[in-house]
Order: C-alpha cells, then sequence, then structure tokens
C-alpha cells in the first residue's frame, strides 16, 4: 500500500460532522426541553407552596389569634377596672377553663403597682396535674421585671409573642408566651401598669407541622424571631440550632440571606442545600401570622424534578441510542461506499506494480461506478499503451529519437509497421583502419575510443532523424524516410553524412591528445527503394531495412577512403545544384554489371553551408620515393610475403606505386614502409587499388586511394605535403 | 465595703457572694487577662461612638457587672437611660433597648446567630477602651489556702492544665461540651460553643498576656488605681494580699 497521510476516515468524518450536528441538535432540543419543563415543575411547585404555606400559616393563626385574644382582653379589663391581687385568681381561672388551648395566664404588675408595699404582684394560673394551680410570680431570685415576656412589652409597649422556650417544670413541653401590656391612662398620660400573658404549648405545632408530607422526605419546619427552630423533623435542630448557626457550621452563606428574609417577616422562594442532607432543595418561606415567626417548606429538588429527570434520562437514553444507531449506519454506509474505493486503491497499487490485469469491481453508489469504470478504462488503456511503448521501444532500439517516438506513439498509424516497400535514402560509414588500430589497443581504451566516436555520430543521427538499423563495431547502417515520412531524406542524409564527417575532425583532436591515433571514417549515402519493416523473430524484432539497395550502398562504402562521402547517381540526382560535387569516381562493383558512378561530396550550398574542410590534394612527386612492401588483402586478411615497390607520388588521400607484381583493380593492399625502424610505430597503409597501368620495365603504375594510413604515415605524408 | 472586696468584685462575681458571707478568700490562678465585655448597638440607631451613648436606652447586667460600662460612661462623660438587662440578647433584638450589654464570647455571637450582620452593629469592647481589667478567677477560702496550701495549688495548676487542653484539643473540647449540651437540652449550638473557646482563648491568652494562671502586679495595680481614681475604693490594698501564690502556679 502507498503510505497514506494520516487523517481521519470516511466514516470518521461522516460520525464527526453529521453525528456531531445531530448530537448538537438533540441536546439542544434536550437542554430547552429539560429547562422548560424544569421551569414548569419549578413554577407548579411554588405555587403549591404558596397555597401549603398559607393553609398551614392560616391553621396557626387560627389558635394563636384565639389564643391572643385572652390577654388581650384580660389588659383591656386591667385598664378599665382596677383589681385587687386577690381579685386576679377567678379572673384567670375562668379565662384557663373557658380557653383550653392556653396553658397558663400571668397578670404581672409593675413595682408596687397596685400597693405601695407590693414590689411584685403576679398572679400567675396554670394547669397542673390537679388541675388549674396557682402560684405568686416574684422573688428576688425570680424577678420577672427583667423577664423577656415582662420586659420586652414594658421596653416596647407592644403586645408580642416570645421566643419560644422549654417549660420551666420538666423542661420536655416547648412553650411560648403573648404578652400585652396594659396601661393606667389618665387623660393624655398612659402609664404602664403590668402585662397579662398567656402560655400555649407549641405541641400541638410540632404535631401540624409533622404532617405536613411534601414528596418523599420534604418537608415544613418554623424558626422563631431569631431564626431558631421551632420545628424541624430533626429534634436535635428545635431550640438549638438557628438558621444562622446552620450557615456558620455549614459554611453556607446563603442559608444566612435566607434566615435573615424570614425574620424579616418576607415571602419568597429560594434554592438552598438542605440543612441536613446538603442536597439542592427549594425553600419557600412565608411569616406565621403576627407571631414574628416564619414558616419554611423544603422541596428536594431530586424529587421535585423527579419525573423532569425521569423523561429526560429517557430521552437522553432515546436519543443516545438514536445517535449510536445512526453512526452505526454512517459505519456501515461509509464502508459501502469506501470497499469499491478501498479495492480500487489496492487495484492502483497493482496497477503501480505494473499488473494492468487488475480489475475493480464497478458496484456500488453511481460515483463509485463511474470510478471503477475510468479506473478499468484506464488500466487498459495504459496497457494498450505500454504494449505499444514496448513494441516501439523494442522495434527502434535505443537508436530512434524520443520525439520519433512520441510521434509514433500517438499516430495511430505509426505502428503499421509491417514491411513495406518505400524509397528511403541509406547511409553507410565505417572508420579506416579501426580493427588495424585498436588491435594493439588496451580493450578498454578501444571501448572509450569507440564510445567516444559512436556517441557523437548517433547523436549527430538523431538530429537528422535517422533511423539507425545497425552498428556493427565501427560501422554504422541507418536510413532517412522511415518510419515516418521524410520527404527530403537524401538532403537529410548528406547533411547528416557531413556533420559527421566535420565531427571526426573533433574527435581526431581529443584522440591525438590522448594518442589514440587518427582515424578516419567513410561514408556512402544511397538513395532507393526498399523494404523497410520489422525483421526478425518473436523475441527479436528490429525495425530495418533490407534489399539490393543496402548491399549496394555497403558496396559504395567499400570505395571511400577517410573523410570522404560518396553519393550514389541516385541520390546525387536528387541534390543535383545542391551539392557541392568532389571527383566523380567510376567504378565496378561486385554483382553490378555495368560500372557505377560515385559522386563525393564536399558540402552542401545554400541554403546549408555546410562544407567540408578543403584538404590539398594534388599528387606530390616524389624525387626520392618511398620504399614500400606490399601485402595483398583478401577477404580482410592480410596474405602473402610482402612485395617491394615504391610509392612515387602521394597527397593526403592517394599515392602512385611502382611495382612489379601484378596488381589488380579494386584490390585492397596494405602497404608498410620499407625501412622500418620501430616497428611500435610501423609507417603502414591500407589502399585500395583505383587505377593500374602498365609502365616500361615490366612494371607496373597502380593509383592507390588510402582507406587507413597509420598516425606515423600520416605524419610522413603531411611532411611531405608541407615540404613541396 | 472595703476596697479588697470591691477589687474583688472586679474580678468576680463568684468573690463578692463569698465575701458577702464575710468569707476572706483570696485569688489562686487569674483565668481570663482581659475584659470581654461590650457594648452593642445598632449603626442603624445612629450610635457610632461612645458619645452617641448619651441619654439612650441601654441594657445593663444587674450588680458588679455595672462597675465597668459605669467606669465606661464616666470615662466618656455619658448619662444614659439604665434599663436591668436579663439573661438573653431579645430585649435588643426587639428594639427594647437602644444597647445592650455582651460579653464578646457569648452575647454578642447570640446576635449574630439571631441574623444580626456584624457589620449591622457597632461595638465597644471595652478592654479596647483602656479597661483591660482581668476577669474571671478561681478564688479560694484564705483559711484553706493556710490549711492545704498544695491542695490549692494542685487545683489551681490542673484547672490551668485543663484550659491549656482545650486550646490544645478545640475539636475534642466541644464534643464533650455539646454531649451535655444535648444531655440538658441546653439551647445552644456547636458554632456558639466554637466560638465561645476561640473568643475565650482570645481573651486568656493573648500576645502580652501574663502566663496562665498568673495575676499581673501591674494589671492588679492598674485596675486598682482606676478604682480609686473613680472612687470606687479609697485605698489599694497589698497585691500580696488579693493574691495567694500556691506552690505550682506560674508567677507573673
Amino acid at each position: 500500500m502507498w503510505p497514506v497521510k494520516p487523517g481521519y476516515s470516511t466514516a470518521t468524518r461522516l460520525i464527526l460532522s453529521i453525528g456531531g450536528a445531530a448530537a448538537l441538535i438533540f441536546i439542544s432540543a434536550f437542554s430547552y426541553n429539560y429547562l422548560v419543563s424544569r421551569r414548569t415543575v419549578i413554577a407548579e411547585v411554588e405555587e403549591r407552596a404558596k397555597n401549603l404555606t398559607l393553609s398551614i400559616s392560616h391553621q396557626i393563626e387560627a389558635v394563636l389569634r384565639g389564643v391572643e385574644g385572652v390577654p388581650k382582653a384580660i389588659a383591656s379589663l386591667m385598664e378599665i377596672q382596677s383589681l385587687s391581687r386577690e381579685g386576679l385568681v377567678p379572673l384567670i381561672e375562668k379565662s384557663l377553663i373557658f380557653n383550653p388551648d392556653i396553658f397558663g395566664i400571668a397578670i404581672a404588675h409593675e413595682p408596687y403597682a397596685i400597693s405601695p408595699e407590693l414590689k411584685f404582684c403576679a398572679p400567675y394560673g396554670f394547669r397542673g396535674k390537679d388541675g388549674i394551680e396557682f402560684n405568686f410570680l416574684g422573688t428576688d431570685s425570680y424577678n420577672y421585671f427583667i423577664l423577656d415576656w415582662y420586659q420586652i412589652s414594658r421596653e416596647t409597649g407592644r403586645a408580642h409573642w416570645s421566643n419560644p422556650y422549654y417549660d420551666e417544670g420538666g423542661g420536655e413541653i416547648l412553650m411560648a408566651t403573648y404578652s400585652v401590656p396594659f396601661f393606667s391612662i389618665r387623660g393624655e398620660k398612659r402609664r404602664l401598669m403590668g402585662v397579662a400573658t398567656a402560655d400555649i404549648s407549641l405541641e400541638w405545632l410540632k404535631e401540624l407541622l409533622d404532617g405536613v408530607k411534601v414528596y418523599r422526605s420534604g418537608y415544613a419546619f418554623i424558626i422563631s424571631q431569631n431564626g431558631d427552630f421551632i420545628t424541624h423533623p430533626a429534634d436535635e435542630l428545635v431550640m438549638r440550632e438557628s438558621l444562622f448557626s446552620l450557615s456558620e457550621a455549614l459554611n453556607d452563606p446563603e442559608i444566612r440571606l435566607v434566615g435573615r428574609d424570614m425574620i424579616r417577616g418576607e415571602k419568597g422562594f429560594a434554592e438552598v442545600k438542605d440543612f441536613l442532607t446538603g442536597g439542592n432543595s427549594y425553600l419557600y418561606y412565608a411569616p406565621v401570622g403576627s407571631s414574628g415567626w416564619s414558616l419554611g417548606i423544603i422541596f428536594p429538588a431530586s424529587e421535585l424534578l423527579a419525573d423532569v429527570v425521569g423523561l429526560t434520562r429517557k430521552l437522553a437514553a432515546i436519543g443516545i441510542a438514536g445517535l449510536i444507531l445512526m453512526c452505526v449506519v454512517i459505519v456501515l454506509l461509509a464502508r459501502g461506499i469506501t470497499r469499491p474505493l478501498r479495492t480500487l486503491s489496492d487495484s492502483t497499487a497493482g496497477l503501480g506494480k505494473g499488473d494492468f490485469s487488475v480489475k475493480a469491481p464497478e458496484t456500488g453508489a453511481s460515483e463509485i461506478r463511474h470510478l471503477a469504470r475510468s479506473f478499468n478504462a484506464l488500466g487498459r488503456q495504459l496497457e494498450e499503451y505500454i504494449e505499444k511503448r514496448d513494441f516501439i521501444r523494442d522495434t527502434f532500439g535505443r537508436y530512434v529519437t524520443a520525439e520519433v517516438v512520441k510521434r509514433l506513439m500517438e499516430s495511430a498509424d505509426g505502428l503499421a509497421l509491417g514491411g513495406e516497400k518505400r524509397e528511403l535514402t541509406i547511409m553507410m560509414s565505417d572508420l579506416r583502419g579501426f580493427t588495424a588500430l585498436t588491435s594493439q589497443m588496451e580493450p578498454e581504451r578501444v571501448v572509450l575510443f569507440l564510445n567516444r566516436y559512436l556517441s557523437r555520430m548517433i547523436e549527430i543521427l538523431m538530429d537528422h532523424r535517422a533511423v539507425i538499423d545497425e552498428i556493427i563495431g565501427d560501422g554504422i547502417l541507418a536510413f532517412f524516410g522511415a518510419p515516418e515520412p521524410m520527404e527530403d531524406h537524401a538532403l537529410k542524409a548528406v547533411s547528416c553524412a557531413l556533420k559527421m564527417q566535420l565531427a571526426m575532425e573533433e574527435i581526431n583532436t581529443v584522440n591525438e591528445r590522448e594518442g589514440l591515433g587518427h582515424l578516419e571514417m567513410g561514408i556512402a549515402v544511397n538513395t532507393g527503394d526498399v523494404v523497410v519493416g520489422n525483421i526478425g523473430s518473436e523475441r527479436r524484432t528490429k525495425y530495418g531495412v533490407v534489399g539490393a539497395q543496402v548491399n549496394f550502398t555497403g558496396r559504395m562504402e567499400s570505395f571511400t577512403v577517410g573523410g570522404q562521402i560518396l553519393i550514389s547517381p541516385s541520390t546525387f540526382e536528387r541534390l543535383s545544384g545542391v551539392i557541392e560535387p568532389g571527383e566523380q569516381l567510376k567504378v565496378q562493383m561486385k554483382g553490378v554489371p555495368a560500372p557505377v558512378t560515385l559522386y563525393e561530396v564536399k558540402g552542401l550550398g545554400e541554403p546549408y553551408n555546410i562544407r567540408l574542410a578543403r584538404i590539398d590534394d594534388e599528387l606530390r612527386h616524389l624525387s626520392s620515393p618511398i620504399k614500400v612492401n606490399i601485402y595483398r588483402i583478401k577477404d580482410k586478411v592480410v596474405s602473402g610475403t610482402g612485395e617491394s615497390a615504391l610509392v612515387v607520388a602521394i597527397n593526403p588521400k592517394s599515392a602512385t606505386l611502382v611495382c612489379s607484381g601484378m596488381l589488380k583493380l579494386w584490390e585492397d593492399l596494405r602497404v608498410d614502409a620499407a625501412d622500418e625502424k620501430d616497428p611500435g610505430e610501423r609507417r603502414s597503409l591500407f589502399v585500395k587499388v583505383m587505377a593500374v597501368k602498365e609502365v616500361p620495365g615490366e612494371k607496373q603504375e597502380a593509383s592507390v586511394r588510402f582507406t587507413w594510413v597509420a598516425p606515423a604515415f600520416y605524419k610522413t605524408i603531411n611532411e611531405i605535403m608541407a615540404s613541396q | 465595703m472595703t476596697a479588697r472586696r470591691i477589687l474583688q468584685r472586679c474580678f468576680s462575681s463568684k468573690v463578692l457572694q463569698c465575701a458577702r458571707g464575710g468569707v476572706r478568700v483570696v485569688n489562686i490562678a487569674q483565668i481570663v487577662q482581659k475584659s470581654a465585655y461590650m457594648l452593642v448597638a445598632r449603626r442603624s440607631s445612629g450610635i457610632l461612638k461612645p458619645e452617641d451613648l448619651d441619654g439612650k436606652k441601654i441594657g445593663l447586667w444587674g450588680g458588679e457587672f455595672r462597675l465597668l460600662p459605669e467606669a465606661f460612661f464616666h470615662t466618656h462623660n455619658i448619662s444614659p437611660r439604665i434599663i436591668p438587662q436579663g439573661t438573653t440578647v431579645n430585649l435588643f433584638l426587639r428594639s427594647g433597648v437602644d444597647a445592650a450589654s455582651a460579653m464578646w464570647y457569648n452575647e454578642y455571637h447570640q446576635l449574630i446567630n439571631a441574623g444580626l450582620d456584624q457589620s449591622e452593629l457597632t461595638t465597644f469592647l471595652l478592654s479596647d477602651y483602656g479597661m483591660r481589667f482581668p476577669e474571671d478567677g478561681i478564688y479560694c477560702l484564705e483559711k484553706t489556702c493556710l490549711d492545704a496550701p498544695s491542695l490549692c495549688g494542685d487545683f489551681a495548676a490542673a484547672s490551668v492544665a485543663g484550659w491549656e487542653y482545650c486550646f490544645s484539643h478545640p475539636d475534642e473540647s466541644l464534643d464533650i461540651v455539646m454531649k451535655y449540651v444535648h444531655a440538658a437540652k441546653t439551647a445552644t449550638n456547636r458554632v456558639h460553643q466554637k466560638w465561645m473557646l476561640e473568643r475565650m482563648k482570645d481573651i486568656i491568652r493573648f500576645e502580652g498576656s501574663p502566663a496562665l494562671g498568673a495575676l499581673s502586679v501591674n494589671s492588679y495595680m492598674e485596675v486598682a488605681s482606676e478604682l480609686k481614681k473613680g472612687g470606687y475604693i479609697e485605698a489599694v490594698p497589698s497585691y500580696h494580699e488579693f493574691r495567694f501564690e500556691p506552690h505550682g502556679v506560674a508567677r507573673p
């Protein structure tokens, strides 16, 4: 597999996007629902709490009102009519009898208010074990003037409910006292005479509030003016803790704020932590009549909102299940989409490894099917393309320009390469004396030498859009005009030949610098009909030419000397007027009945302007002929013992030999200088006999063309040419 | 009334009770080293400084408790209407008086625990007004001290050690107190008891206070001369007449 950049899979992306969006919508709707339901429930609860509080408050108030009436009535009576200490007792007794709710009644007087001798006057009737009992309050140790029930009404001049307290007797019964001051009124002047009180047990209050059930664990409680608990389901709080001590103990300032509100007689609804459990709760509170007490009702939030929470939980479960289901569907869907993609991906990997036969299944969503189809088409096309490319490469070898290959690949009929007869221009080149030169060289140097030469030649050939048919050693067979049609194949070929010859000068410069010897190349160019096509077997095919004209070109080539380009008459015809001709050569070729005229090309005129370097090729007649030995070459093999001969005239390309033997026209010879001293630097020539004539003295005079000149001999020739 | 009795009254009501019976008692351990007496008023009533108390209704406890606030009124040249104060702060809470007496460690916190915020109150802690009178101490019949000095010394030392233990083990102390609170159904709570213990520590052992149990000669002389200046006593009894030093009690 190809390395994949880290990222999320399609399924993950879909889950993150669609699932995220769905979750967001769900959570929003869910939260909204929860908040609205919660608000509704709380509003309902507040209403319910208000009614409940009102109802309880009324019940309590009814009792308290009844109790308050008694001392009020007594106080009124005391203001109208002054009674003696003894006269107070029946009043108290009667009042107790008619008011069973009241535990005790006192009519306490200011010091010496009744008589100058009596500091304390406070008859107190109460329900004892044996009916109503009496007591006269006020001693040095029970100084009622400084007790709350008396002093508060005295100092404020108002009736009031005392802070609840435990009864003096057993300390078990919670009591409260209602005190009403009474005055002696003389005209405008009001003077405090005393305080009438009624005591009640608050046990009924506890029972009343214990009967209030609010959900499962909610409850009602009452606090006093001081914030002390008068009733609370937890007995340990009653008359020991206040809302303020709890606030401090629980370190919850909220409770203190609520408590202050409550003792000020406010109504309200607040969120608090339950005093005992610490659970979130709602507290509704309202004052209890004129007592100064406050009633509170605790609604545990968990129970209050149980339905809402239950519904919300169910909704959440449904929502989460839905989300999970959606994710599963997304995963399945994504897999359905991505499975063909994965197969495609695997197939692509196969394609990358060159297996074009892989096929992607054309299934799944339409886009995926389309993609798979395109992919399969791509595979087929690639297969065809590679086939075509391989064929072209195999066929044309490396000797066709990339441009030609590209054109062939692109052209629809470019591959119609079956054999066809076509007029082409064939070129053949060869290095003179290459074999002889290299026979004594190191193999590495041979290769270096050959590669330098060939790479340059191939480059030029490619430039001229030639197809290189074959390279054998130093020989090159190339043709112009196929596979792609070429109008001016003859001109291209000649131009190419000229460039090649010119390139030889550069190569020789480098070679001579490296001591590789001087080499010359002969080139033959011929135009004619040949069979061109893919030649070879299944296993190895090459695009090449065959036919008589190819052989003809080969023969032509053997007439060239170093640095020479010979063209056939057919080529010449096509280029008359363009080429700058050199000598004409009438030759007799093997297998060709009539003599053939070959034309030497010196250059191409306007607009090509390519010319070979002018060479001084005038024969120099030697005043002292060079003694040489000649050896015949038959089928490229030097044979025979050397025959003596003399070189009487010479130029860089040819010489005139005088010898005694019978030299044949067109015969190939090796000519060695006879006065050889250094065998390592043998002065040799390879020549072709071009003309033979008899000269006096049973001798022969032969015109020979050099096909190869040994570097040492070349030096000699140059010296001769320079000296004359 | 002899100067010695008046002094003893200043230090402890118990001493007074003994003195009433004509019994000679001596101080064997001074526990509270400065007064926790304070006057409390509502800021809303316009009482912000001592002078504002002039002409106001002020609740004062009876008897010897009046010496200190009266000295305070005298110092600030105030003539309030004195209302006898009972054992609760309800009269003040119901606005029956403009200012009330409170012990910093007890009644003051009762007011806080009845819903009044500290910020709503003006407080005059009398020790802040130069009345650093030592308060509760342990007194003993002089005769007992002379008869069994080591017993008295051990008693004083044990009491001092008890206070030390309370201060270093406040939670345990509160647990013990609350156990008895529950048993007796006393109308108090742990928060209040905690406040009491902390404030007791503030007045028993504070920066610059004498060692626990010790009675500073300087404090003694200061109180005595203050009382003499105020005309409560005519002569200052000697420190040694007032204080018995049984063995084992830290000396000043």
